[in-house]
């Protein structure tokens, strides 16, 4: 009877387990959870990101469908999960596609900042040498200016130089003519002084003589020998373009004398030789040699 | 009676070994260990920034299937870490969410930032 009694109290139990609760509650958690799974599922943007985690919910919800009362809330509880979780993954998916999209984006921003801030670059280190090569020509035609103005300096300096010394010799020159103009005025005064001082230091009177020879004999007429002195006597004579020249004739016959004098006169006019330097004198003697002398008196 | 009776205690017999065959005897290692497993990915998620609510779901849970668990309990504590791990499963889905929602803001910002930040230059070829 123990065992009838227990078998009745076991089927009952089990009865209990087993019956399934009201149709319509079950049914009102598990459409709740399936229409919440359609709807995901039909989501034109979410519903195919997440395949695994749908598959997963799916599968829960019909293990729910399936379950028996005592494993329901558990179902339940995971299954609302696993719905959750599927839309989480396909809004992450969607979120992380979006993600990549702005990540591509931002890429191609930054290269193009990364390619204006180089370009920058490139342009401010252009500017700087062009600005540094700038510095460079000026100061390399300041210095040429510099070199070109000193260069011009020395010429000038140069010239100023020789100028100078141009200027010096030119003092020397004139220094040179001075003392040559004081010396020949010196020269003059002793030779003024010379002649009306009685000084006994006056130059002696120099002298030629033409002999007898030169004459023809017993006139005034010069003969050859003579006509050939006459010049050693004109270049005497020049010699001393200041002197008085004296001519001495002396003969037997006075007349005749004069005659030679004044013809050797002639001849000396006929060379070119003032007349008025030239002073006549005639004597005859017993002496006389018969011969004429031609004397330079005074100052050269 | 004797046949009936004899019948009767096969009967009982067979009942008691599936009754007992439908309630564990074991702990539930594999679930226990599924459920642990999840809730370190969550973690490493960044699931306590991005779905502390969830997270904290899941380590309560874990939490009651140990304790269920060593109270041999097993039945429960396998409920208790089925639970855990999908709690797990949806703190690092928010979680992943959440990071791609602020990846996305901020590269947003920065988009902006840069196209508008500066002016463009000879057309450049954004977007």
């Amino acid at each position: 009877m123990n065992a009838r009694i227990a078998l009745v109290f076991v089927m009952l139990t089990f009865s209990v387990f087993a019956t399934p609760r009201a149709a319509h509650a079950r049914d009102l958690d598990y459409e709740r959870l399936a229409e919440s799974l359609d709807r995901l599922a039909a989501d034109p943007k979410l519903g195919t990101l997440a395949p695994m985690q749908m598959e997963r919910a799916r599968a829960s919800l019909q293990a729910l469908k399936e379950s028996g009362r005592r494993d329901k809330p558990q179902l339940i509880y995971i299954t609302e999960r696993r719905i959750d979780i599927a839309r989480l993954s396909a809004q992450a998916e969607l979120t992380e596609s979006e993600r990549g999209t702005l990540q591509r984006e931002n890429d191609r921003l930054q290269l193009a900042a990364a390619r204006r801030d180089a370009e920058q670059a490139r342009r401010e280190l252009e500017q700087q040498r062009l600005q540094a090569q700038i510095r460079a020509e000026e100061s390399e035609r300041l210095t040429r200016e510099a070199e070109a103005a000193r260069a011009e300096g020395a010429q000038a300096s140069e010239a100023a130089e020789s100028a100078r010394a141009e200027a010096a010799q030119a003092r020397r020159l004139a220094d040179a003519q001075a003392k040559a103009a004081a010396l020949a005025r010196k020269e003059a005064e002793l030779a003024g002084g010379g002649g009306s001082a009685p000084a006994p230091a006056a130059p002696a009177p120099r002298r030629m003589t033409l002999g007898e020879s030169a004459f023809v004999r017993g006139k005034s007429t010069l003969a050859d020998a003579g006509t050939a002195r006459i010049a050693g006597i004109i270049d005497f004579v020049n010699a001393s373009p200041g002197a008085r020249i004296r001519i001495e004739a002396s003969a037997n016959d006075r007349a005749l004398a004069t005659a030679r004098a004044e013809a050797v006169r002639d001849a000396l006019v006929a060379a070119g030789i003032a007349a008025r330097r030239i002073e006549t004198v005639g004597s005859s003697g017993k002496g006389g040699k018969g011969q004429v002398e031609i004397r330079l008196e005074g100052s050269d | 009676m004797t046949s009936s009776a004899a019948k009767i205690h096969v009967v009982f017999a067979i009942l008691v070994v599936s009754l007992a065959a439908c309630g564990p005897t074991k702990p539930p290692t594999d679930v226990l260990g599924v459920a642990t497993r999840n809730l370190a990915a969550a973690q490493a998620a960044g699931a306590a920034t991005y779905a502390p609510l969830e997270l904290r779901s899941a380590q309560d849970h874990l939490a009651g299937a140990n304790t269920a668990s060593a109270r041999q309990d097993y039945d429960r504590a396998a409920v208790l870490a089925e639970e855990s791990a999908v709690d797990s499963e949806l703190a690092a889905a928010k979680a992943r969410l959440g990071k791609a929602r602020e990846a996305v803001d901020t590269l947003k910002r920065q988009n902006a930032e840069l196209s508008n930040g500066v002016p463009r230059p000879e057309g450049a070829d954004v977007q």
